[in-house]
């Protein structure tokens, strides 16, 4: 199924690329809604997101033909997606240490399990942990917020965020748990 | 064995450890329910946040991004078209040198501009050739039908209308008559 979705997308960027404009409209269409998703929760303003989430399609077009079919047209533009977020991060010098990666990630969360009672998650219901974890997102670093949301928002594999983001997988993984950790401590605080 | 660690429990819930990893951590969980909190409050928050509601998006993006890309996708940039075509050019120089044989670059240019000057020279020639006997042929054909119509004119001018349908009509006659003789022949050619 997998395999027959890449495959539609690979024959709509031929028929774009041999001048029917028409099929690009097929992939902006199909993609809009992860994109936006993605876009929408990492700049947190719903017009600027429309304005990257645009960006990102038009970018897509103007180097289609760098694109190699070798490889999920979504991990390619999901890579211009998020070069376009972190060029903003840079220019606005918003958390700009945030957007290297944690110095001590890479060997993996050794962390104990804190035994403090009843967990936070267990205390809220589920449209109210929702709520929450959106609210936490923001004070996410970039590098775990992005990985984050790929993962749970756009159901993203592990394999695919590495090679967007041209890291280890284990790396990738150890991001996504320090992710969900920080989530966790930042709602046990706010509770 | 010990307590899980933060790795192995979102490891754990997905799936993700090694079949022989499991029969160990099963059996940590059934005596400690400390790990068993962890892993249970760590499956509600993941099951969160894996249904966080989708963003809306405008009605008219797609029609939006549509409107920006109305031209088709874009050749290779200009820079990149110079640097092929440098590149390409370097190519050739460098398998000149090599077919050279160990010639000096400057023995090369001279063979080169020899052989450039030779063929220039030979072109000229038949091109000048070429045009004298296309102006000769000109001038013999235009001759011949200057001719034809002169010979005409006297044939009109000297008979008289009647005799000029006769000869017409003979002309007519013969013509048929020679194609009708060579289609029999043609045609017993084909029957034998």
């Amino acid at each position: 199924m997998s395999s027959m979705n890449e495959e539609q997308d690979k024959e709509a960027i031929r028929r774009t690329l041999r001048g029917e404009t028409k099929a690009f409209e097929i992939l902006v269409r199909k993609y809009q809604q992860s994109i936006m998703n993605y876009i929408g929760r990492m700049v947190r303003d719903r017009e600027m997101a429309i304005d990257f989430t645009q960006d990102v399609f038009v970018r897509a077009y103007s180097s289609l033909r760098s694109f190699d079919p070798t490889h999920k047209f979504t991990t390619w533009l999901f890579r211009i997606a998020s070069n376009l977020v972190i060029d903003h991060w840079r220019k606005k010098k918003i958390q700009a240490l945030s957007i290297s990666e944690p110095a001590d990630e890479d060997r993996g969360p050794a962390l104990d399990i804190p035994d403090n009672g009843p967990s936070v998650a267990r205390k809220f219901e589920l449209a109210e942990l929702r709520r929450r974890i959106e609210k936490t997102l923001e004070q996410l670093p970039v590098s775990q917020r992005e990985l984050f949301i790929w993962r749970h928002v756009n159901g993203l594999s592990y394999e695919e965020m590495a090679e967007i983001k041209n890291l280890p997988l284990g790396t990738v993984k150890n991001r996504v748990y320090q992710a969900k950790e920080t989530i966790r401590r930042l709602l046990e605080e706010s509770s | 064995m010990s307590c899980l660690k933060v790795a192995e429990i979102y490891a754990y819930l997905e799936d993700d450890l090694l079949p022989e990893q499991m029969p160990d951590i099963n059996e940590h969980l059934g005596l400690c329910p400390k790990c068993r909190r962890a892993i249970e409050g760590r499956r509600r928050l993941t099951e969160a946040a894996s249904s966080l509601p989708a963003l809306e998006v405008p009605d008219d993006l797609a029609r939006r991004v549509m409107a920006k890309i109305s031209s088709p996708v874009p050749s290779l940039p200009v820079w990149l078209t110079a640097f092929i075509v440098g590149l390409s050019s370097l190519g050739l120089l460098s398998l000149i040198l090599i077919l050279s044989g160990g010639k000096s670059t400057m023995a090369i240019l001279a063979g080169f501009n020899h052989a450039v000057l030779i063929y220039v020279k030979n072109s000229i020639v038949w091109l000048a050739k070429a045009t004298t006997l296309l102006t000769s042929a000109w001038k013999i054909i235009q001759t011949l039908v200057l001719t034809l119509f002169k010979g005409i004119s006297l044939l009109t001018a000297l008979t008289s209308p009647g005799v000029l349908v006769l000869a017409l009509t003979v002309t007519l006659a013969a013509l048929i008559s020679l194609y009708l003789a060579f289609k029999k022949i043609l045609w017993q050619g084909e029957k034998t």
